[in-house]
């Protein structure tokens, strides 16, 4: 915390303005304007490329632009590496987290991710980059206070550079491939790293069959986001109750038994868990145990077609089939008694994909 | 000093090439396929097209393909069998 706290302070307290660039900011301001025009924005100012950025992002990736980076088939869709790159570039990445970048856009083309549904859907989904291993650390990635905040380079960037292509490359574009009636604020981003200190289990990369020193990135398709606060449970029981409770809220789009949800332990929760010396998969089966609704519940709130009978009211339905489907990782700070509920957009064809992320080589 | 400008979009390059079937100029007496895409109500709704459809126009449903999923494409093999089995085919959503 004291670490966290005195990089803040270096990064805000001491800044140094004494040594401006040379250039007239009226000339970059002017190029932003020009970018807005063409329509490649997602709102927000882009960053002008230029030759030796645009290369110095492909050269962390051991590219060099002409490559395929995967294809849409839905979308009859190809992804150039150089277009990747200079979306990178635009969206304010640093060349050293282009890697990271290609790792997620390999996820939005792997067939099990299904890119056109979650992209595409009425639903509107944030597309989260969660980073494992020693890259996450190493790119000040953050995995702690404010992970889903703003004032993270690395978060904000990387993330947002994986929209651009989905806008840029992909059409993903809002009233075109991009029909979401509300859509999230995910949507401009959503790139952040799981804590792996003092964590109660092993991260997710390593659950998945990837060494710890080895970084990925995982793509993970979410509807939205649920808070999810309990300052008084000490022990596991209470608390699950309370994600499993955030599982099969009523609200949530797949509550049919197949879909994928990310939960994301913070502060005061990991540790009651970590104390407890309860597994993950524990933890997993607890929650899809209790994430369950009755008949008579699914009906009244027409989730389920038909008249309620009696036998309905004891009727119960699991909202979840799988514990391996609940996903959980950890971020955000030590203090505080808040964690995250990221139900999955999707259906039973979208999944989360693990991507490794491979510096200086190409795909 | 440079001015490229440096396009962030695909415009063209797409790994397949397509073109649009023509149109039949009548419906009469046509075989019609539907693709039903998982949805609730899309078979429902399809299927009461289909009979308005063959009611007026003396239209014969001669098959009905179920996607996978809504964001699925058809599968080759049931393009295929509407090439076989249908002059024209019906898609929607529904939901």
């Amino acid at each position: 915390m004291r670490a966290k706290h005195q990089e803040y302070e270096k990064l805000f307290m001491s800044a140094n303005t004494s040594n401006p660039p040379h250039s007239d900011p009226a000339t970059a301001a002017e190029w932003i304007e020009f970018y807005y025009q063409q329509g490649w924005s997602d709102g927000l100012p882009l960053v002008p490329p230029t030759e030796d950025s645009v290369q110095a992002m492909l050269a962390t990736g051991g590219l060099t632009g002409d490559e395929v980076l995967g294809t849409i088939d839905e979308r009859n869709s190809i992804i150039p590496a150089e277009k990747v790159a200079i979306n990178a570039v635009m969206a304010g990445c640093l060349p050293e987290y282009f890697p990271v970048v290609l790792a997620a856009v390999q996820g939005l083309c792997h067939p099990e991710f299904h890119y056109h549904n979650p992209a595409t859907s009425t639903g509107g989904s944030g597309l989260a980059i969660i980073v494992n291993g020693p890259i996450g650390p190493a790119l000040g990635i953050n995995a702690t206070n404010n992970a889903f905040g703003p004032g993270v380079r690395a978060n904000a960037t990387i993330g947002r550079a994986l929209r651009l292509v989905m806008m840029n490359v992909l059409n993903t574009r809002p009233g075109l491939l991009d029909r979401a009636t509300l859509g999230t604020p995910a949507k401009y981003t959503f790139c952040f790293a799981e804590n792996e200190t003092d964590h109660p289990w092993v991260p997710l990369h390593v659950e998945r069959g990837f060494r710890p020193e080895d970084s990925t990135a995982t793509l993970y398709a979410s509807n939205t986001l649920m808070g999810v606060y309990n300052q008084l449970a000490s022990t596991p029981e209470p608390l699950l109750w309370e994600f499993a409770d955030a599982v099969c809220n009523l609200a949530t789009p797949n509550v049919y038994g197949f879909n994928e949800t990310l939960i994301v332990l913070a502060g005061e929760h990991a540790e009651v868990l970590r104390r407890s010396g309860w597994s993950k998969r524990q933890v997993q089966e607890f929650i899809v145990q209790h994430a369950r609704r009755t008949v008579a519940d699914f009906k009244r709130a027409a989730r389920l077609p038909g008249e309620i009978q009696p036998e309905d009211e004891t009727t119960w339905r699991q909202v979840m089939r799988r514990p391996e489907d609940l996903l959980i990782v950890c971020a955000g700070s030590q203090g505080g008694s808040w964690s995250a509920c990221l139900p999955g957009w999707g259906n039973k064809w979208t999944r989360s994909i693990t991507v490794p992320i491979r510096i200086g080589v190409g795909p | 000093m440079s001015r490229r400008v440096f396009d962030p979009t695909v415009s063209s390059t797409t790994p397949i090439a397509f073109s649009y079937t023509s149109r039949p100029t009548s419906l009469h007496g046509l075989r019609v396929g539907l693709v039903e895409n998982t949805k609730f109500n899309s078979e429902v709704i399809l299927r009461k097209i289909a009979e308005r459809l063959a009611a007026r126009y003396q239209l014969t449903m001669t098959h009905l393909d179920h996607k996978k999923s809504s964001g699925h494409s058809v599968t080759p093999e049931a393009i295929a069998l509407f090439q076989q089995k249908a002059d024209f085919v019906l898609a929607g959503v529904g939901d």
